[in-house]
C-alpha cells in the first residue's frame, strides 16, 4: 500500500473516531458538552482536509463503478440496519424498559449509522464487489 | 469467474496501475477483477477486452456453476 494510502486510511479514520466520540460525550454526559463540540468540530475539519487533500493529489479516478455500487449497498444495508435499531428503541421506550432521552435516541442513531454504512463499505471493498 | 487478464496484461507489459488509468478505474478494482473476485459491467469488460486487444469472452471465462 502506497504511504499517501497508508495517511488517507489513517485520516478518515481518526476524524470518525473524533466525531463519533465527540457524539457520544454530547449525548450521553451532560458535564462534557463543550469537549464534545471541540471533538466533532476537530473531526470535521481533518475529514474536510483530507477529502480535498486526496481529491488533489490522488493520481488516477477517486471513484468507479466498484466503489460507487458498493457505496450504494453499504449504505442500503446500513439504513436497514438503522431500522431496526430505531425499531428497539421504540419498543424499549414503549415497554418502559428504560426512557431515553430524545438527545440520546439522536446520538445512538448518529451513532449507528456511521458505524454501519462505514463497516458495511469497508467489508464490500475488502471483499471486493457485493455478490 | 476465471480470467486471463494477468496473463494478457503481462504479455502488453501494462502494470495494474496502467492498465487502471488506461480504462478510468481505481488499481484495486483491476486487482479484484484479476482475482475473479469482481463482476464488471458490460462496458468496463468491453473496454479492458478492447485496450488487451481480445474479446469478453476469451478474456473472461464463466463455468456453468458461475451462471446458476
Amino acid at each position: 500500500m502506497e504511504k499517501q494510502e497508508v495517511y488517507i486510511k489513517i485520516s478518515y479514520s481518526l476524524a470518525t473516531a473524533l466525531i463519533l466520540i465527540g457524539v457520544a460525550l454530547l449525548t450521553l454526559f451532560e458535564n462534557y458538552q463543550q469537549g464534545g463540540i471541540s471533538l466533532i468540530n476537530v473531526g470535521a475539519i481533518i475529514l474536510f482536509v483530507t477529502f480535498f487533500r486526496v481529491k488533489r493529489y490522488r493520481s488516477g479516478p477517486l471513484k468507479d463503478e466498484r466503489t460507487v455500487r458498493i457505496g450504494a449497498y453499504g449504505l442500503s444495508y446500513s439504513w436497514f440496519v438503522s431500522f431496526l435499531v430505531l425499531n428497539l428503541l421504540f419498543w424499549i421506550d414503549n415497554m418502559a424498559l428504560l426512557k431515553p432521552t430524545v438527545p440520546q435516541v439522536l446520538g445512538i442513531m448518529f451513532f449507528v449509522m456511521i458505524v454501519t454504512a462505514k463497516g458495511f463499505q469497508w467489508h464490500l471493498l475488502r471483499k471486493g464487489d457485493v455478490e | 469467474m476465471k480470467t486471463r487478464m494477468k496473463e494478457l496484461r503481462a504479455r502488453h507489459d501494462l502494470t495494474q496501475g496502467d492498465l487502471a488509468e488506461l480504462v478510468g478505474v481505481r488499481r484495486e478494482t483491476i486487482g479484484f477483477l484479476e482475482k475473479g473476485k469482481y463482476n464488471p459491467s458490460l462496458k468496463l469488460a468491453y473496454k479492458v477486452a478492447r485496450r488487451l486487444e481480445t474479446t469478453i469472452e476469451d478474456l473472461f471465462i464463466f463455468e456453468e456453476e458461475d451462471l446458476a
